[in-house]
């Protein structure tokens, strides 16, 4: 019984020293990165995040850490080229510090040796994170070479003052489609959107997600995508435009439903309804709502490129990113809305409590009723094969 | 009088006219259809504008830098070879006419990705000289023309009446040439300022994000489904360019009534 | 002027243009053939040739591409020579009072496809005045202009961007004009129309045709502008090759390098044919 004792006693003194060596070497990191500047290159289409950045994020750094935090704008697969390249010429001290990125991005870098890690196990505020539900990125393991930054769900959006009872699921897609010929599109893969909703209706027409998890499938994929393809052709015709073009990006469908062109939406936020009505863009009317046949979620990460010069700041900036505080303010719809990617069980009381009694606003469906129809991301080369489909089969065909 | 007056009014219809609905979007974030006018106006998007003003001004700046950056070099690279295409004839001429030409009229993409590889290598890239030179190589077309065909008018006289004095090459190019070349210079260089300035993509790629750019600013917010913003932050790419035309223009007009050329 | 004179004057343009934009096109046209390609071998090296040979977007694409910079080319020709003549022709102290004609000189192409956009979409500004005027009675019915799959959205809004540089270009050759010529044509008993084929046109014809190159050329390459107004099918070729760089697997990168290699080699032959036929034609002119 002693030697219990001892054994405990010298076991929980190795693991808070463990701890505090982290925690040294993370105090080390902020000594470095301090009066520095990190340079953050993200997608920068919506000014609502744009402001929360450049605003509440860049403010924190500077008071906690004299970080000076610049934002660049860039869409994900341009910087993945631009690091390639440099990968190629050998130029090992990059512009790029920190990076918004997921998905077949992130599989692309990781592929081709583009990013710096792995870096998220050492975090301090990692601990707050369920490690299994960041194990993978659409199929692709992360291997903590991606630090966590939101969790997102695909919903839909529609004015309910305008449309009395939107289509549940994808059949009644279909036909509310016909009644309403003109009335509904979706933007064109590969926009992130886009893409989400072809795989939306993959899962929805080919028999559900669970098939495809178990890594890619060359053979089911081929005879499971003409259910979806002819789903596809067959509302063309009825679709915004004849189906003859497509809203190139989510933007371009936004201002259409905005302006009332089309009677639905759809976005890759869950909050979104509430945060454009907040902003006046969307009627105080409009409200999300999900397929019974589910909606695929994911999260989204920051990672660091392998010739980042600032490397430290970028991990203290990550670690903000991740801290409750800045979950919590982001997931208020007057500051943009995005889900946490923490897990709630592991934090203080006091947080719970902060997220729980968050007023996520009426258009927003409840946590509840999100948990309920969430189903996880299809592997990547599903995607890609996806996406080159689409084109080849619903685009180009007349 | 009345010329004028129709001139003006067909000009302010079908050039002014777009412009002005981008002020009244800058006023309101919902003007839908059928309004004629936004029912409701509000200033968020000139706050927007307030609490971003040290990234926006920074972003002009920036380009402005490296527009009239752009200016000098291609005036440097140009001079020469202009007299050469106006005056004198030689076999191949044309042929190298139209092949200098090319960076002009060959989509900026072709080249890019190459000269950024390249870029690299020489660690010239992400950086304000990177971006100047390759603006440079693809707007310096415009100058040459514009300096050929400026050449092509002023003609030799003068600068002969200058040798026959005996002035030296230097010396006719500098107070002969370069003042009768004023006005071509100015169309050239206002041409390639307004290229300059304009370009998205080839400042992004080269410069890479360390080099700001206004355009680059406002690129991803003109696709955004927020048009307040996006038309007020067009309306400054409009007011900046303009305020120095109207400087050069009037500058020009009283230089060239003083020496009574006009 | 001696041989190394002429050599020494060229020297400042030649060195870049050689180090720089040669080599980057260099560059770009071996990476169609799969050179140069990262970490990527390709055993076919015309692979991007072939898929280009047997696509048939990229073909509608191209002859939409051509069509639309005709069009554009064309008609700010035409209007921009009309104005700027029309400027010329009134007393010299108005001339600086119609500047206003240069504002969509200096908005940015993308400026021009967000205003092209707002204006002429289904909700946009020109259907509320239609539905106002009474001319339509709900958005649907505006035409789709938009998106039109005759591109009648790229041509307008190129042709508000082009008119004006017309003018600068043709404005700028008719101040060396000599105004005495037309007074001594008016004299002879010449009309407007006669005066402005016979002594005008000649005069201005190296310019326009100077500005028809640079305007064909950009504007069937051009990306801003077709970007962020949207695209339709076929669309403009170089949105197709911005979606096979950033948007495909990099593996097909040069199926995107070849498509700007077969740009490339069409806009060279283009201005060599035009410079040929087009000096031929003025010498002709001349001797008349």
């Amino acid at each position: 019984m002693r030697w219990l004792i001892i054994l405990l006693s010298a076991w929980s003194i190795l693991c808070s020293g463990a701890v505090s060596y982290a925690d040294d070497a993370f105090e080390a990191l902020a000594e470095q990165a301090k009066g520095t500047e990190v340079r953050w290159f993200m997608w920068s289409g919506s000014p609502t995040i744009n402001t929360w950045v450049d605003t509440y994020v860049a403010k924190e750094v500077k008071k906690r850490y004299d970080i000076s935090l610049k934002r660049v704008s860039a869409d994900a697969a341009v910087f993945v080229n631009k690091l390639l390249i440099e990968k190629q010429t050998g130029k090992d001290k990059g512009t790029m510090d920190l990076l918004w990125i997921n998905g077949e991005n992130f599989k692309n870098a990781m592929e081709n040796g583009l990013l710096h890690g792995p870096v998220a196990a050492s975090l301090p505020n990692y601990r707050f994170v369920d490690p299994a539900a960041v194990e993978f990125d659409f199929g692709y393991p992360v291997n903590g070479f991606e630090v966590p930054y939101g969790r997102a769900q695909f919903v839909f959006e529609y004015d309910s003052a305008v449309v009395a009872s939107p289509p549940d699921s994808f059949t009644a897609l279909q036909k509310w489609v016909k009644e309403n010929p003109g009335k509904f599109t979706y933007p064109r893969p590969p926009d992130f959107t886009g893409s989400a909703f072809i795989r939306q209706a993959f899962y929805a027409l080919c028999g559900g997600h669970q098939q495809f998890m178990q890594g890619f499938d060359e053979s089911l994929y081929l005879e499971k995508r003409d259910a979806l393809f002819s789903y596809l052709n067959d509302i063309k015709p009825y679709l915004w435009q004849e189906g003859r073009t497509y809203p190139k990006d989510i933007s371009a469908l936004d201002t259409l439903f905005e302006r009332g062109e089309v009677l639905l939406n759809m976005s890759y936020h869950q909050a979104n309804a509430q945060s454009k009505i907040l902003q006046g863009r969307y009627k105080k009317t409009v409200r999300t709502f999900v397929m019974t046949d589910g909606s695929i979620y994911n999260t989204h990460f920051t990672a660091i490129p392998y010739n980042a010069s600032n490397k430290a700041g970028a991990q203290l900036v990550a670690n903000f990113l991740l801290s409750p505080e800045a979950q919590l303010n982001k997931n208020n719809p007057q500051n943009w809305g995005d889900f946490t990617a923490l897990d709630i069980s592991r934090l203080d009381p006091s947080m719970q409590k902060a997220f729980a009694s968050l007023d996520l606003g009426e258009a927003t469906l409840s946590l509840a009723e999100l948990a309920r129809s969430a189903v996880p991301e299809i592997p990547s080369a599903y995607l890609e094969l996806l996406e080159r489909d689409w084109e080849k089969k619903v685009l180009r065909t007349k | 009088m009345m010329r004028l007056l129709s001139v003006l009014a067909l000009f302010f219809t079908l050039f002014v006219f777009p412009v002005f609905v981008l002020v009244i979007y800058s006023f309101s974030s919902s003007w839908s259809f059928p309004e004629i006018l936004p029912e409701s106006f509000d200033l968020r998007s000139y706050r927007f504008l307030l609490a971003h003003k040290a990234d926006i001004g920074l972003s002009l700046l920036s380009s402005c830098a490296y527009s009239f950056g752009t200016i000098i070099v291609t005036l440097l690279l140009t001079i020469l070879p202009a007299k050469v295409f106006a005056r004198v004839s030689f076999r191949g001429k044309h042929i190298l006419e139209g092949l200098f030409l090319a960076p002009a009229l060959i989509p900026p993409m072709a080249f890019a990705m190459g000269v950024h590889y390249m870029f690299i290598h020489l660690d010239i890239a992400d950086s304000l000289v990177g971006v100047i030179l390759v603006l440079s190589l693809f707007s310096y077309p415009y100058m040459l023309r514009a300096l050929t065909a400026g050449y092509q008018a002023c003609g030799e006289k003068y600068g002969l009446c200058a040798r026959n004095i005996g002035a030296s090459s230097l010396r006719i190019l500098l107070t002969v040439e370069i003042p009768l070349l004023l006005p071509a210079v100015i169309a050239g260089g206002t041409i390639v300022f307004l290229v300059s300035f304009s370009e998205y993509f080839l400042v992004f790629l080269i410069g890479g994000g360390t080099v700001p750019s206004y355009s680059g600013y406002i690129f991803p917010l003109l696709n955004s489904s927020d048009k307040s913003v996006a038309s007020l932050l067009t309306i400054i790419f409009l007011i900046l360019p303009i305020l120095l035309f109207i400087t050069v223009d009037r500058l020009l007009f009283a230089v060239y009534r003083n020496r009574g050329l006009m | 002027m001696r041989r190394t004179a002429i050599f020494l004057h060229l020297l400042p343009l030649l060195i870049p243009f050689v180090a720089i934009f040669s080599c980057g096109l260099l560059i770009t046209v071996l990476q169609s053939f799969g050179l140069f390609m990262f970490s990527y071998s390709y055993e076919d090296m015309l692979f991007a040739y072939k898929e280009l040979a047997s696509d048939d977007w990229f073909f509608m694409s191209a002859l939409f591409s051509l069509y639309v910079a005709t069009a554009a080319s064309l008609f700010s020709l035409f209007i921009g020579t009309i104005f700027a003549y029309m400027v010329w022709k009134l007393p010299a102290r108005y001339h600086s009072w119609t500047m206003i004609y240069k504002i969509p000189l200096i908005l940015p192409h993308i400026a021009v496809g967000f205003i092209a956009f707002i204006l002429l979409s289904k909700t946009g500004v020109l259907s509320s005045i239609s539905y106002q005027t009474g001319m339509i009675d709900s958005f649907e019915s505006f035409p789709g202009v938009l998106y039109s799959p005759y591109g009648i959205d790229l041509i307008g809004a190129y042709i508000y961007k082009e008119t004006p540089f017309v003018m600068v270009m043709v404005y700028a050759v008719l101040c060396r004009f000599d105004r005495r010529r037309i007074e001594t044509a008016v004299m002879l008993g010449a009309s407007q129309l006669r005066i402005f084929f016979t002594l005008i046109l000649p005069f201005i014809m190296p310019v326009l045709n100077t500005t028809f190159i640079i305007l064909f050329v950009f504007t069937f390459g051009g990306f801003d502008l077709p970007f962020v107004l949207g695209d339709s099918y076929p669309g403009m070729l170089s949105i197709r090759i911005y979606e096979y760089f950033f948007h495909k697997d990099i593996v097909l990168r040069p199926v995107a390098m070849a498509m700007l290699t077969c740009v490339f080699l069409f806009s060279l032959l283009f201005i060599v044919g035009y410079l040929k036929v087009s000096t031929r034609v003025e010498r002709e002119v001349r001797k008349l």
